[in-house]
């Protein structure tokens, strides 16, 4: 914990993650207005104190919108990577385990699915299963699945060679105790910075999708539709389009620098304890 | 020592392998699978109470049988213990004898968990097999660590921060808390300071007087061997080459090879040995270390010699064993290995 | 009485770290002669290693060396530009590593490799190079990968190239600990039998008696960062006087005597007094008052043999 707070990046990255959740969680209750408000006696209004992110075309108040379509942004990713997470690497875990056939297959039916750049892996899976936010999350959990199986196989598969795995067998120890106790603990760091990444990702692949009009649909916000809206008139309102997208990139710097940070404390080298 | 070996002779073998091989295969590419012979036709009794050491070169199969022993391998041929073939069970059926045949690991620091702390490592194998409950494991951990020469405060250390000759202490522990038959200890001192060496030594040879807990101890030091070993078997190339009585070995080595080995470490003015490293893919029908042996007679490129005499005196693989001048050779006598 | 080749006076080597510094080397001494090699005998954390890598500047970032007195044929180390010094570990100074593996590039032959010490060289005269140091087909071997041999061959391939350079000072840091008893003999004779063509001086790293007995002229015995017995072999390990020495010999001799158990030596290796005292105290079966009140210093005996321990003047 102590090395945590040291090192700065992964620190800065911690707290801009968290400005971003908590803003995320309260602003839509402290805002004095509601998403879905319209105020047509505001349309395009620039940003000023009473909108600080302006109006869009609706006169709705835009940073209201965009909380609210983070809050949504942020669910779905995190439910879609936690998801990936556990189906992963338990299969992934699995497939080392088992070696052999069973390893073969999932790795081979991984690579089928990583093979596919991830948006347009996501798209295709929309037009299959059709809109709607849960279907967002299968999609994200989808596409980032292979990675966190591939990755979790490749870490169990040096763990496994270790000799307290061969004594855990020679106790008895059950395959699940095996991989529960002896493995998972000293696979969970990379698999943890891969996680951020991840939500990371899946931000971009709502919004994406979203812009498209694939995903959440109006009135409800989506950064996606909010960025879609603010495109058709970027002219007169550049703001719309613009501080969304900054709102966007300022989570998935958080993120980003979070991920990094982590990363480099999973590094045994860095480690102070002797 | 004797009397302990004689004793020990009249009984059943605690295990008896018999025929066992093991093969290994290495894909360098789709295509071009090598199959190494790691384990050719070894037959070996190990009695209750001994203790009983492999040595040889890296690569001899000295590590793999040990591991074959406890099942870590398995292996065609048959491997006999409490009346059972322990190589044609199934896993599961293995689990209750598992606690019986245990294994010490030649890096104590790799050989735990570093996320618990080695109270809990030992606490958990005790568990395991219902030799404690939850209210006395802690107390049962303490006893553990008493018995080797460690204290109760080691208990709540993790694994990075105790020394190598501690942890490997923990890991006897952990071993013998289960109450085993057989612990293959495999280069369990290979990786420690000369002066920790002795101490672990020695609670090993209190380990086995108290208990009579066999040992098979894996090394390719031979003072060590012949300090800690009653019997000892050669290895080369994954076969039993020599096996017999310590001292009947160390002062009396029938085979070359046996003989290079005590001799290397007397003198550093050694005679190269021809070669270094063969390739155990080639299934011989002829002597393994024909090649680098300065006896070699064109029989030993023909045939594989096997082991013939008594495993407990002396016995040896080889057409033309080295004999102290004067005595009768070797391989006039009739009878097969009676391992 | 010949000029030493290296002078060593007061080493000492700290390790940092976030605020916590610990001594690995306090204040060790000694000097190598031309064409004589001296052991550094010791267990962990006597400092043995990292005595070897101060000399050659080959510590990591967080260690610190000074010494009052380090020079090197009369010239002065310590002040030493890192250029000139570069230039004079790669001629002058060498050292052959406990694992070879990391000093050969995984991704060039051994060709390669030889052909980097020796300038103009051909094939012939590299096949020659490991041939002489008992490699059979140097050919087949020179065309080879670092990871396709074994470590003895590998261990081998990096002493003909060590040796190649013709240094005046090799630091050999446990180069056979982890290699076969086989293996290892034939190593140890290889370097020996160089080490005399060439007349090179060595220091030899070892925490084994026994070859050090084989190989060194002299042997300084180390404990905890300090050097507790120095001396010629046949001095120090017949007739040892530092109860550290006299403890390790003990071991080694209850070893090949087979005792019922062998003698031990009370306590982990490395493990120090604090303060004011004689470091060896809390291990020593003959501690005195007069050890733990103050710290006793290298005091030489008679003939080139000194010895850190009050019991001994």
């Amino acid at each position: 914990m102590r090395a945590f707070l040291k090192h700065r990046l992964a620190v800065g990255g911690a707290l801009i993650t968290l400005v971003v959740f908590g803003a995320v969680a309260l602003g839509p209750l402290l805002s004095p207005y509601s998403p879905t408000e319209m105020d047509f006696s505001a349309l395009l209004a620039p940003p000023s104190f009473a909108h600080p992110f302006g109006t869009d075309s609706f006169g709705r108040d835009v940073l209201t919108r965009v909380l609210e379509g983070a809050r949504i942004s942020l669910c779905v990713s995190l439910a879609g990577a936690s998801a990936a997470l556990a189906l992963g690497t338990a299969c992934g875990l699995f497939a080392a385990y088992r070696g052999g056939l069973a390893d073969s297959v999932m790795m081979r039916a991984s690579d089928l699915l990583f093979s596919f750049p991830s948006f347009v892996l996501a798209l295709f899976l929309m037009v299959v299963l059709g809109f709607g936010v849960t279907n967002i999350a299968l999609a994200i959990t989808l596409v980032y699945f292979p990675i966190f199986a591939r990755l979790s196989r490749n870490l169990g598969a040096v763990v496994l060679t270790e000799p307290w795995v061969q004594a855990a067998r020679l106790f008895g120890q059950s395959t699940a105790c095996i991989l529960v106790r002896e493995i998972l603990p000293n696979i969970a760091a990379p698999l943890m910075v891969q996680a951020t990444i991840g939500v990371a990702f899946g931000i971009v692949i709502e919004a994406g999708l979203s812009f498209l009009g694939l995903g959440v649909q109006p009135p409800t916000p989506s950064l996606g539709t909010i960025m879609a809206d603010g495109r058709e008139y970027f002219g007169p309102a550049p703001w719309v389009i613009t501080l969304t997208g900054v709102a966007i990139s300022f989570a998935l710097l958080g993120l980003n620098l979070l991920g990094d940070g982590l990363r480099d404390l999973s590094d045994p080298k860095l480690r102070s304890r002797p | 020592m004797v009397d302990h070996m004689s004793e020990a002779r009249s009984q059943e073998p605690l295990v008896s392998l018999e025929q066992i091989q093991l093969t290994f295969e290495r894909a360098n590419s789709l295509l071009d699978r090598r199959r190494m012979r790691v384990l050719d036709n070894v037959t070996l009794a190990i009695q209750r109470g001994e203790i009983l050491g492999l040595v040889g070169e890296s690569g001899s199969g000295k590590t793999t049988l040990g591991k074959t022993i406890v099942q870590l391998y398995r292996p065609r041929g048959r491997i006999l213990y409490g009346g059972s073939d322990l190589a044609a069970m199934s896993e599961r059926a293995l689990l209750p004898i598992r606690r019986r045949l245990q294994m010490v690991f030649q890096d104590p620091l790799s050989s735990f968990n570093p996320h618990f702390s080695v109270g809990a490592s030992v606490a958990l194998p005790l568990k395991l097999h219902g030799l404690v409950t939850r209210e006395n494991a802690r107390k049962r951990v303490f006893e553990l660590l008493e018995q080797v020469g460690l204290n109760a405060d080691h208990a709540d250390r993790f694994p990075h921060e105790l020394s190598g000759g501690q942890l490997q202490r923990v890991a006897i522990a952990r071993v013998l808390g289960l109450k085993p038959d057989l612990i293959v200890a495999d280069e369990a001192v290979s990786k420690l300071d000369v002066s920790v060496r002795a101490q672990i030594l020695n609670l090993i040879r209190r380990a086995n007087r108290a208990s009579h807990v066999g040992f098979v101890f894996i090394t390719h030091d031979l003072a060590v061997a012949r300090f800690l070993c009653d019997r000892i078997a050669v290895m080369y190339c994954g076969r039993i080459v020599e096996i017999g009585g310590t001292e009947s070995i160390f002062s009396d080595p029938h085979h070359p090879y046996t003989a290079r080995l005590i001799n290397a470490r007397k003198s550093l003015d050694t005679v190269e040995l021809a070669s270094e490293g063969r390739d155990p893919s080639t299934a011989p029908a002829a002597c393994s270390f024909a090649p680098r042996c300065s006896r070699r007679q064109a029989r030993c490129t023909q045939e594989q010699p096997v082991l013939t005499g008594n495993a407990f005196h002396h016995a040896v693989a080889c057409f033309d064993p080295v004999q102290p001048s004067g005595a009768p050779r070797l391989n006039d006598v009739s009878c097969k290995t009676v391992a | 009485m010949t000029e030493p080749l290296l002078d060593v006076e007061d080493l000492r080597v700290t390790f940092g770290a976030n605020g916590s510094v610990s001594e690995v080397v306090g204040g060790v001494s000694f000097s190598v002669y031309p064409g004589e090699v001296l052991g550094l005998i010791g267990e962990s954390g006597s400092g043995k290693t990292v005595t070897g890598l101060a000399l050659l500047r080959l510590l990591p970032e967080q260690a610190r060396a000074d010494a009052r007195r380090l020079r090197y044929r009369g010239r002065d180390l310590s002040g030493m530009r890192g250029r000139d010094f570069d230039a004079l570990r790669g001629r002058e100074l060498a050292m052959i590593f406990q694992d070879p593996v990391g000093a050969f590039n995984p991704v060039k032959t051994i060709r390669w490799h030889l052909a980097g010490t020796v300038a103009g060289a051909r094939e012939d005269d590299l096949a020659r190079m490991l041939d002489e140091v008992g490699i059979r087909d140097p050919r087949r071997v020179l065309g080879c990968y670092p990871q396709q041999l074994s470590g003895g061959m590998l261990q081998r391939a990096l002493i003909a190239m060590v040796f190649a350079l013709r240094p005046a000072l090799i630091i050999a840091d446990e180069p056979t600990t982890n290699l076969d008893n086989i293996v290892e003999g034939q190593i140890l004779a290889l370097i020996r039998t160089r080490q005399r063509e060439l007349a090179t001086s060595l220091i030899f790293v070892t925490h084994d008696l026994t070859i050090a007995h084989a190989i060194c002229d002299r042997v300084a015995v180390m404990y905890a960062g300090e050097i507790v017995e120095i001396g010629a072999t046949a001095d120090v390990i017949e007739r040892p006087r530092h109860p550290y020495t006299i403890g390790l010999l003990n071991t080694a001799r209850s070893l090949e005597r087979r005792d019922e158990l062998l003698f031990e030596i009370v306590g982990e290796p490395g493990t120090r007094a604090r303060g004011q005292a004689c470091r060896f105290s809390p291990r020593c079966p003959r501690a005195t008052p007069a050890c733990v009140a103050s710290h006793p210093d290298l005091v030489p005996i008679f003939g080139g043999v000194a010895v850190r321990c009050p019991l001994h003047g």
